[in-house]
């Protein structure tokens, strides 16, 4: 299955930028829940350093993993990922409003986090099967229902982040795919036509986010509260920064959800504009080396799966980094591979396993 | 094999990355660079706290340090709505602790404000309770309480102070700017929840507690005046009462009562009417205690010695179309007796040799028609009116304390220049400003006012009033068994609402000192509408007998009498044997 030859041609770059956020994530949480009168830190940076130890080896067997073979596995993967998503949804007991968690053991698994590689695998299966018009209408609306149903369940959860994600990993890897831009545009146009319809269908409390996002002092201590924090702390970083373990947003639990959601907050507000910048500049060269494992990639199966775990990753990063800075409504969605979370941080992780996977197998025909 | 198109199409991905990634850049520069100050300034407003850190009011004091006022630490009890769930939960189960109204206390706990105070400087364990119900959104902060532990004693003098520990009456009005020290500043930071961050404290201006007021009073000497004097009133039917002890020598005063009273520790359940200080903001007409004035003038001036009579028309002297009338009908008296039987028609022929110019100045000088500065909020100056306002019959009512008006603390401070020989002491109850280490801040020594009279005319005229105080005179019931006693009683009608003197409310009055030489103390006692018998003689001068008696032997002050019953033993023990 693997040979060394294989392992010579890891893809240093990605697995270091990877690696580098990883510390960078468990500084910014020891600091984002250590409390100056004692308590928190140490004990949630250890279980993320577990979850990332458990991460990091689910990366290496992935990357010695032939990914060729999920593609024949991808119609089972993606109904497994069906199921469990079905099952969250009638077994979990409802945490933080939203049943997205599922126990195992003393362990809460957030099935979701999960689902969207399989909806990635299941695509490029799909937009890399055998038969022609890979890039036909039909395939357009094929790829579509296949990333709707989990996308759906997803949204019933309620996880609008999450569900949202998923439409720009879509597109992304349609359009590699080779679907004409005109034929790309209809369910482009026909989602703006729904969006009134879909306004309606949103939670009262996902209207007010919308809402507080275009104006937030409409509720400056609920449901604009957190917009208004963040930026603050955003703001409150200067260029330089506050300093490790000194931002008064973070320290005084000002920012919500600062460990997990927000976590940029913390490095923006004690790392600075320098911070952010070499932050941003990792997350950059992890997507660059994404797009050049996608570009080397020698078959088309390949080729998708890495744009669109590539397309993944970038679309939390800006979307996470977004709502922080305000350019985006505040939706629950993780800073991969920075924000405290056992099932945020290994997904990603076997993302990137795959994404090695595929790059050490580039010579391969 | 992977076509151009397919390459343009990856790159076209890759340019979409850098430009969301330039978007972000752009927007990190807006607010971390051009915004940076606008937003840390709005976050340290979110977080920073400033916290008053309040003084500790200083006490009021007694002259002997016993404390008619101190404050103590309590805790009052706040809320902070928005992180309220349920208020009428909440509301449910404070009921019991908190002394407001259903209704108030809910709309308290459902308005839109960071805090708001449901119960200020509650009981330790009422906040022990509630502590214990473990409610969200509800806490407690250190408040300083006022309490007056000698409870009504003195409540006239000391006042009382507002919630805010601002004082609003008597001595913490007067003194409040001694009294309520200055508040003390601390920096710190909140968390999301408004709570402290106790480790981030730093005191930047240490609190300055209050200094302590150093009354003249004594607490005992102020017992027995209430206590004796809330006894009269009551024999007496009176509506109300005044008295006065004062050092003569010095004008300090050693106790002060009005009846009706109140508890300072709950001023609102008293009537207004109660929380007046008498002593300072009524006026009366003092009747025949305002002789002691004109005779006082007339020997001063040397119109009259004490040896020289006058005819006392047998009763009736008719003056204008008006008749005075003496209460019982006499000859020819001496200035003496004029004075020990409290004549009118004597009181008013004297006044008559002096003439108008010279008793108005008298009486001026004597400290009537403005305010003494004894320094307690609301004194009056009383009413006299200038010679050229004075009728035809003015000269046959003011020398006998007619149309005149006067404050209890004229009159005893007048009387009080008598007994110190002729020189007025201006009447004063702070001693002392001290400081919270028990140093003096401020001292305030005895201040002569002035000379009202030579110190022989004194002198003659306290043998006057010696003899007010005897088997002869207007207040027999005055006399003291082991102090000679000078005196004079007062008896004046008040005026009606029609503005005649009303025949049947009376105000009752005595002053006096004793020892009658080199006095003590002087003591004036005030029966407002005294009935059925108003005359001073009766219903006030055993009011001065008593408290004289028990003061002056709290004092110590040695007899400078022998007492009649002490000799008559003694004279049969000396034949028996």
């Amino acid at each position: 299955m693997a040979d060394l030859k294989t392992m010579r041609r890891f893809n240093w770059g990605v697995a270091a930028s990877a690696a580098a956020l990883i510390l960078i994530g468990l500084c910014c949480i020891y600091s984002a829940t250590w409390q100056p009168w004692g308590g928190g830190g140490v004990p949630y940076v250890r279980r993320q350093a577990v979850w990332a130890a458990a991460g990091i080896a689910a990366a290496a067997l992935l990357a010695l993993f032939d990914y060729r073979k999920l593609a024949a596995a991808a119609p089972a993967i993606y109904v497994t990922v069906l199921l469990v998503l079905a099952a969250v949804l009638l077994t979990a007991d409802p945490r933080r409003g939203a049943q997205s968690w599922f126990a195992i053991g003393t362990f809460a698994v957030q099935p979701s986090e999960f689902a969207k590689i399989a909806v990635v695998i299941a695509l490029a299966g799909y937009l890399s099967r055998g038969d022609a018009d890979r890039s036909g209408a039909r395939s357009i609306a094929g790829a579509l229902l296949l990333a709707g149903i989990p996308a759906a369940l997803i949204l019933r959860q309620p996880d609008l982040g999450t569900a949202l994600v998923i439409v720009p990993v879509v597109f992304a890897m349609l359009f590699v795919a080779g679907a004409s831009s005109l034929s790309l545009l209809f369910p482009i146009a026909g989602g703006a036509l729904l969006l009134p319809a879909g306004w309606l269908l949103l939670k009262p409390y996902q209207q007010a986010r919308i809402r507080v996002f275009l104006n937030p002092q409409l509720d400056p201590l609920r449901s604009g509260y957190n917009a208004i924090q963040s930026f603050i702390a955003v703001g409150s970083g200067g260029l330089w920064g506050q300093g490790w373990l000194h931002g008064t947003q973070t320290r005084l639990r000002f920012l919500p959800e600062r460990h997990t959601d927000f976590i940029f907050c913390v490095l923006a507000e004690e790392g600075g504009f320098i911070g952010c910048l070499l932050l941003l500049a990792l997350y950059g060269a992890l997507l660059y080396g994404g797009l050049r494992i996608a570009d080397a990639s020698r078959d088309e199966f390949g080729r998708l799966l890495a744009t669109g775990i590539t397309a993944l990753l970038a679309a939390h990063v800006v979307i996470n980094v977004g709502m922080t800075m305000g350019l985006l409504p505040i939706t629950g969605l993780p800073l991969p591979l920075m924000s405290y979370g056992g099932s945020s941080l290994v997904s990603t992780c076997i993302s990137i396993g795959l994404l090695q996977s595929i790059w050490s197998r580039r010579y391969v025909f | 094999m992977i076509s151009n198109g397919c390459r343009f199409r990856a790159s076209f991905v890759y340019a979409f990355f850098l430009l969301s990634f330039g978007l972000l850049y752009t927007r990190l520069v807006t607010l971390q660079v051009f915004r940076h100050e606008d937003l840390l300034r709005r976050g340290l407003d979110l977080h920073r706290l400033n916290l008053k850190i309040d003084p500790r009011r200083g006490r009021i004091l007694d002259c002997r340090g016993r404390p008619f006022a101190m404050s103590e630490r309590v805790p009052s009890l706040y809320a902070v709505p928005e992180k309220i769930g349920d208020p009428a939960a909440v509301a449910r189960a404070l009921r019991p602790y908190v002394p407001l109204p259903d209704e108030e206390l809910l709309d308290r706990l459902r308005r839109r404000k960071k805090f708001v105070w449901l119960a200020r400087k509650l009981d330790a364990d009422a906040a022990a309770k509630i502590e214990r119900l473990g409610l969200e959104g509800i806490g407690f902060r250190e408040e300083t309480r006022r309490v007056y532990p000698q409870g009504g004693l003195l409540a006239h003098v000391i006042g009382f102070t507002d919630v805010d520990n601002k004082g609003l009456e008597g001595i913490e009005l007067s003194a409040d700017e001694h009294l309520r020290g200055q508040a003390g500043w601390m920096a710190s930071h909140r968390d999301r929840k408004g709570r402290e961050i106790m480790t981030l404290r730093r005191q930047e201006v240490p609190p300055i507690d209050g200094y302590d007021v150093v009354l003249t009073v004594d607490s005992v000497i102020q017992h027995i005046a209430e206590s004796e004097l809330e006894e009269a009133c009551a024999r007496h039917n009176a509506i109300a009462g005044c008295l006065i002890v004062m050092e003569p020598g010095t004008g300090a005063v050693l106790a002060l009562a009005n009846w009706p009273s109140y508890d300072p520790n709950e001023p609102a359940r008293s009537p207004q009417d109660h929380r007046r200080n008498r002593c300072v903001t009524d006026v009366y007409e003092p009747g025949s205690t305002f002789k002691i004035v004109t005779v006082g003038v007339a020997l001063d001036e040397g119109a009259v010695t004490l040896a020289d009579t006058v005819f006392c028309e047998n009763g009736a002297f008719r003056v204008g179309r008006h008749t005075l009338h003496d209460v019982h009908a006499y000859g020819t008296l001496t200035t003496a007796e004029v004075v020990q039987k409290s004549s009118n028609i004597g009181a008013v022929k004297i006044a008559m040799k002096l003439g108008e110019r010279r008793l108005h100045g008298g009486i001026e000088r004597f400290g009537f028609g403005a305010p003494t500065g004894i320094g307690l909020p609301g004194e009056v100056s009383g009413m006299l009116h200038p010679p050229h306002r004075w009728s035809g019959l003015s000269i046959a009512a003011v020398p006998m304390g007619h149309e005149v008006g006067v404050t209890p603390i004229q009159m005893a401070a007048a009387a009080a220049a008598i007994a110190n020989g002729g020189l007025a002491m201006r009447p004063y109850i702070v001693r002392e400003i001290l400081d919270a280490s028990g140093g003096a801040v401020r001292t305030f020594l005895p201040q002569p006012r002035g000379r009202v009279m030579s110190e022989a005319a004194a002198a003659a005229l306290v043998s006057a009033m010696e003899r007010v105080a005897s088997r002869e005179g207007t207040a027999a019931r005055a006399a003291l068994e082991e102090y000679t006693v000078a005196g004079k009683t007062g008896t004046s009608q008040k005026i009606d609402p029609g503005g005649r003197y009303s025949r049947s409310r009376f105000i009752g009055s005595f002053l006096g000192f004793a020892p009658a030489r080199d006095p003590s103390i002087l003591v004036l006692a005030v029966l407002d509408e005294p009935r059925p018998a108003y005359y001073g003689g009766v219903v006030a001068a055993p009011v001065f007998k008593a408290v004289a008696a028990r003061t002056l032997k709290y004092l110590g002050v040695p007899p400078d009498r022998q007492p009649a019953d002490a000799t008559a033993l003694r004279r049969a023990a000396a034949s028996g044997g």
